[in-house]
């Protein structure tokens, strides 16, 4: 089957009587792994979300018993209808756990990666699809032992997502570090197996797997980005692993890596010495900052696409975008110090992070200005992908700037751990990151089953979504700056924060309905698989070879041979053509020319943006990075 | 007590409540018996409700389970035995290694999530504690909740939750299958006439106009609301330098923040696709990306380099070396603060010098010599606790047969606890602990040079909060106990974790007294807090210490009714009569 895979495929296209297992469970097509990805990560995401509005009840309502809890989490959990201490804090781990890793890491990598990198660089598949298919089922073991520590005696880890010894390393601190916690380690183990597995193949696939003609420099902002990832993620994730190994060590071996000077309640003076749990720190946010990176940029990439086939413009600065992507790339490893500020971390060591932290809003700042000027004068067509795309840059744009606050040590001492600190994450990460999702989900969704979803809810989807995000998480910047700690059961002991209590309930109200809109976006998504409208070949246009590839999505990807490459992927609304689009794979039949380089030439309409080509020091700088030819 | 003899009270008090509100007396004394023989006065119970909120109110409330269990009731619970309350209160852990079934019940309940010890309390202290919990708390007195009791959940009522939200469900479900005929509709007509009836298209980019107004009127309106609440009033010297660069940060992003949005949203409306309209082919253009590459640059640069000046200003400078220090402890669930006493030096502490009786663990000769008498009592009653094993796992296997369900699968869980030899691994490893521990005493004991047991902690104050002189630089020594805390004071602009193995600092001048701040925000109930704010377990959320800021002459007045840790014994209970009608901050050291 293997081989089949590998090479068969030029001559032998068509369908293979495949079995059911081989087909849809055991599969070994990436377009299969990235569907089979894409579903786990939306039930992923849905507990998450239905964690958090848990939570949130709480957080409104401290005082009122809500019956739907006790029957979702029994009565040990939260008897009367009143969320349990300890749960709270376990149902704010689990959230974080399951959205970080498994929704924005696994289910957006994972399925962007898989279906996008063979399609867009014109590959049969993936460079190692038994790889590809165990890196699934690494991922879907993970989330069963994760999941599973919902049952466990104790619950479910519940030391908040970043897991700090010594409360994570002693199962004697808290009723969560037990039986939960181990379960959490594993899981995260045999979750950065399957990342490890994914990384490697997407790496390898787009280094060496590219078509004719598919040159880095023609390589759609989609690939670039979920390539740079992979990078990311198999630079990082190791390092996690070691510090996780350690923990596991510290908990069941008696090591001292984390752990020194302790006593404890129930347990008397500890033996272990020696340790140091900022150690732990600095391992966790090695992995833990490139993976804020892991999480938006497949996102950033799927709105450059996006954006640019819906305003039917090319996407503004290919060059700087993929430069500004580098840069993230590569200041996104050490800047992982800016969640240590206040840690105990030597303040010198403070202030260097406090630099390159500022830094690196220097390439996102170009990546939203790109955006900008990518809309500007195009001819927008508002598809769903399109609007979600529109919605992420919002985000971007108001989640970045909060960052310049906390990236500043000196502004952090305040702002350390209180909501501004959870405002600022869940808009730049979170909702911009979940908006990539939805807009990658409706824009490739006619490449994945063939059909389109329904576009009037995915209007309502939409609106419904980003109204209500904006509600929950915005007036969440204010709480923090009155300087409200994060991860706060109830203020009954702090009588002073009572005046949230208004707006803690408008929070909860608005998640409630950010929830109720994914209700729409399941119904769309899962009806339109069986009954949404069919799908034409190319749907929106696009230039980019997913597109050239049949509806019914053979194994192999193009019935006959891969096509050739011809030109830059957004070759959108060019003077020199009667379309507004020209794909990739169609040559020029007059002139082989670079558009690429010689647009000005080719813009006629001169009274609108005169260049004035005078040798100045940018322009030398602008032909030292560019040269004449591609 | 009954039920109904309860709610009588209650209504009975509530009246009475609105009589005597405005006494500052707030206890009624309602007990209708005698607690461990000793009737109940209001001074009890008003000592009870100090000692209550020092050291219980962390983990337990009056009704509702916190971390503890709701303690309403408590007294009948355990069938009036004080002397099991007692022991229980005082050293739980010894209790529950006698073997005693309640203790270790109520250890297995709570999946060995074991409590504090209070050895500091006495036993009128413990009776003041219960009185006050079995005179219901704070009581009706005060308008129905003190601060420390969970307010009664207030269950929704069952017709609402059954009628009313299952019409709501049904109906949102009519209206969505509605909403869809209509669209799918629309999208037949379409399909016959060949025109689009609704353009999506226009509504989308009108909608993102609509939003643009709402986003930026929502902003603005909630900041007209909230102004009041952001960034309260610093009350250190370095907070002011920090609110201003606070206030430079805002002025750089804001204006970026309304540009870029409105663009944004306007150029989506503004651009949108007309018909035989082309966009406008225009790839890259080099010069925009250097400006917008440069000018976020610079910006940039003048925020780091004024956040680099004032974070090596607060805290690296040496201003610190001079100051007066204070020690910050924190622990599952709670601080304490020691004061260096008389000698202005704070004396060395250990985690391994720590007991209920010298919670911080303070270097004492004494203390220490006496700590490893008791470590070794504790390993002999460990070892009796394993020779027991054979026998406990014999009885609860005896004591299966009756049960069924829930109860039959934890004693069974229960029993493989004892056969898979986990228990046992448990306490043996509390021997070796307790040994390591012992040798490192004895050890710490034989130095001779550089020994710990200066003496100079000795009179150090253990107090349960801190006072501050105003406009005096004061240094927090930060030390944890158990995990990792972080101390937040929100009104200095200052916070530093508190890390275990680790020791932190943080200096800063106090320069708004606590009589001051309330006059600024009108409040003659406020105080100054120090909160926890990094995650360390259940009762996260409860852990706060009082902070007073004062002027000089109350500051010394404070101080002198500390009394010191190891001073000797007359002068101790000197110290203590002197403060008895004060406050408890000596005994209040949990």
């Amino acid at each position: 089957m293997s081989t089949a895979v590998a090479h068969a495929h030029t001559d032998d296209h068509h369908h293979h009587e495949e079995s059911f297992l081989s087909k849809y469970v055991f599969s070994m097509d990436h377009k299969m792994i990235s569907k089979q990805f894409l579903i786990t990560g939306i039930i992923m995401g849905l507990i998450g979300m239905g964690m958090s509005i848990a939570f949130r009840l709480q957080l409104a309502y401290p005082d009122t018993s809500f019956p739907i809890l006790e029957w979702l989490f029994g009565s040990k959990w939260a008897p009367d209808g009143k969320l349990d201490a300890g749960y709270y804090m376990a149902l704010v781990t689990m959230h974080g756990t399951i959205m970080v890793f498994y929704v924005l890491t696994a289910g957006l990598s994972g399925t962007f990666a898989n279906l996008l990198l063979p399609l867009q660089i014109g590959a049969r598949d993936m460079a190692s699809p038994f790889m590809n298919m165990l890196s699934y089922w690494f991922f879907l073991l993970s989330s069963i032992v994760l999941l599973s520590s919902l049952f466990v005696e104790t619950g479910p880890a519940s030391g908040g997502w970043t897991i700090y010894p010594p409360l994570s390393a002693l199962p004697k601190a808290m009723p969560g570090s037990g039986m939960g916690m181990t379960l959490w380690l594993s899981a995260i183990i045999l979750f950065i197996a399957s990342s490890l597995l994914g990384g490697i193949n997407y790496i390898s696939t787009v280094l060496n797997m590219r078509t004719k003609g598919m040159s880095m420099t023609r390589l759609p902002l989609t690939v670039w980005a979920l390539f740079l990832t992979a990078v990311l993620g198999l630079l990082s994730f190791p390092v996690l692993l070691g510090g996780g190994l350690l923990l596991l060590f510290d908990r069941g071996f008696g090591t001292s890596f984390y752990l020194s000077d302790i006593y404890l309640g129930s347990a008397g003076a500890l033996e272990h010495t020696g340790g140091s749990p900022v150690l732990f720190q600095h391992l966790f946010w090695f992995l833990g900052h490139p993976e804020v990176y892991i999480i938006i940029m497949p996102a950033l990439g799927i709105t450059s696409e996006v954006i640019a086939i819906n305003s039917r413009k090319p996407i503004f600065g290919y060059t700087a975008m993929v430069i500004s992507l580098l840069g993230i790339a590569f200041l996104s490893f050490i800047v992982w110090g800016h969640h240590m500020f206040i840690t105990g971390m030597n303040p010198l060591l403070g202030a260097v992070f406090l630099v390159t932290t500022l830094i690196i809003a220097v390439p996102s700042a170009v990546k939203t200005f790109n955006y900008l000027a990518t809309l500007w004068r195009g001819n927008i067509r508002f598809t769903n992908a399109m609007m979600f795309a529109i919605g992420l840059v919002s985000f971007f744009i108001s989640g970045g700037l909060t960052g310049i606050f906390l990236g500043n040590a000196t502004l952090d001492i305040q702002l350390h751990d209180t909501y501004f600190v959870v405002g600022h994450f869940h808009i730049v990460m979170g909702c911009a990151a979940i908006f990539g999702m939805l807009a990658g989900i409706y824009h490739w969704f006619p490449k994945m089953f063939g059909r389109l979803m329904n576009k009037p809810l995915g209007y309502i989807h939409f609106w419904l979504t980003f109204i209500s995000a904006y509600l929950v998480f915005f007036p969440m910047h204010f709480i923090g700056l009155a300087g409200v700690p994060r991860r706060y059961y109830a203020f009954t002991l702090l009588p002073e924060y009572g005046v949230w209590a208004d707006v803690n309930v408008l929070m909860t109200m608005a998640a409630i309905l950010g929830g109720l809109a994914q209700i729409v976006f399941i119904y769309n998504f899962f009806s339109s698989i069986f009954i949404g409208k069919k799908a034409s070949q190319n749907p929106w246009e696009a230039n980019t070879l997913e597109w050239t590839t049949p509806v019914e999505r053979i194994h192999g990807n193009w019935p006959g041979e891969i096509p050739t490459v011809y030109r830059w992927a957004y070759d959108y609304s060019n003077p020199a053509y009667e379309e507004d689009f020209k794909m990739q794979n169609i040559p020029d039949e007059d002139h082989e020319i670079e558009l690429f380089e010689t647009e000005t030439k080719l813009t006629p309409s001169a009274e609108d943006e005169p260049v004035n080509e005078t040798v100045n020091f940018f322009t030398l700088i602008k032909n030292w990075f560019i040269p004449r030819t591609v | 007590m009954s039920k109904k003899f309860k709610q009588q009270s209650k209504w009975l008090f509530l009246v009475l409540g609105l009589f005597f509100v405005q006494q500052s007396f707030a206890y009624k004394n309602v007990l209708t018996r005698p607690i461990n023989g000793v009737e109940g006065t209001d001074e009890l119970i008003e000592k009870g409700s100090t000692l209550f909120a020092a050291n219980c109110a962390s983990c337990h409330a009056l009704k509702g389970k916190v971390v503890g269990p709701a303690l309403a009731g408590v007294i009948d619970k355990y069938d009036q035995d004080y002397e099991w309350l007692n022991a229980w209160i005082k050293n739980n852990q010894k209790l529950i290694k006698s073997g005693d079934a309640r203790a270790n019940a109520i250890y297995d309940e709570y999946n060995g999530a074991a409590m504090n010890i209070f050895e500091n309390l006495s036993d009128d202290d413990i009776n003041s504690i219960l009185m006050w919990i079995d005179n219901d708390g704070d009581g009706p007195t005060e308008g129905g909740q003190g601060p420390v009791s969970l307010p009664d959940p207030e269950p929704i009522p069952d017709s609402l939750f059954n009628n009313i939200n299952w019409a709501i469900v049904i109906m949102s479900l009519l209206i969505f299958i509605i909403i869809l005929m209509i669209f799918g509709i629309l999208e037949l007509i379409s399909n016959v006439t060949g025109k689009a009836i609704i353009n999506w298209n226009n509504i989308n980019a009108y909608m993102m106009l609509v939003f643009l107004v709402g986003f930026f009127g929502l902003v603005l309106y909630e900041y007209s609301v909230h102004k009041q609440f952001l960034l309260p009033e610093s009350a250190s010297e370095h907070g002011i330098e920090l609110d201003k660069m606070m206030q430079w940060t805002f002025a750089a992003t804001l204006p970026v923040f309304f540009v870029t949005q409105f663009l944004l949203f306007y150029f989506s409306f503004k651009y949108r696709q007309k018909p035989g309209r082309k966009a406008y082919f225009l790839s890259h253009n080099n010069n925009l990306e250097y400006v917008w590459t440069i000018i976020p640059a610079i910006v940039l640069a003048v925020l780091v380099s004024g956040g680099f000046k004032m974070w090596n200003q607060i805290l690296r400078s040496n201003a610190g070396e001079n100051t007066k220090k204070i020690e910050v402890f924190a622990y599952q669930f709670g601080w304490n603060a020691r004061y260096p006493g008389a000698d202005g030096e704070l004396g060395t502490a250990n985690y391994n010098l720590i007991n209920g009786m010298n919670p911080l663990g303070v270097a004492n000769k004494e203390h220490a010599t006496g700590l490893i008498t008791e470590l070794g009592q504790d390993i002999v009653s460990t070892q009796e606790a394993i020779d027991r094993l054979p026998h406990e796992l014999a009885k609860l296997k005896s004591t299966l047969g009756g049960l069924v369900g829930d109860d039959r699968d934890a004693r069974l869980r229960k029993i493989a606890e004892y056969t898979s030899g986990d228990k046992e691994d448990d306490l043996r490893l509390t021997i070796r602990a307790r040994n390591t521990q012992i040798e490192r005493l004895k050890g710490a004991l034989k130095v001779e040079e550089g020994s710990m047991f200066t003496g100079k902690g000795d009179d150090d104050q253990v107090v349960g909060e801190i006072h501050l002189v105003k406009d005096e630089l004061i240094t927090f020594k930060f030390r944890a106990r158990d995990v990792i805390h972080s101390a937040y004071l929100p009104y200095f602009r200052t916070q530093m974790n508190v890390v275990p193995g680790l020791p932190t600092e943080f200096t800063f001048r106090p320069i708004k007294s606590t009589e001051d701040m309330r006059l600024i925000k009108g409040d003659p109930e406020f105080d100054y807090y120090l909160v926890c704010n990094k995650i360390c377990g259940n009762a996260h959320f409860n852990m706060k210490m009082k902070v007073v800021v004062e002027d000089q002459i109350s500051y010394d007045k404070w101080m002198n009714e500390q009394a010191g840790l190891f001073v000797k014994k007359e002068e101790t209970e000197n110290a203590e009569t002197e403060s008895t009608e004060e406050g408890t901050e000596t005994v209040a050291l949990n």
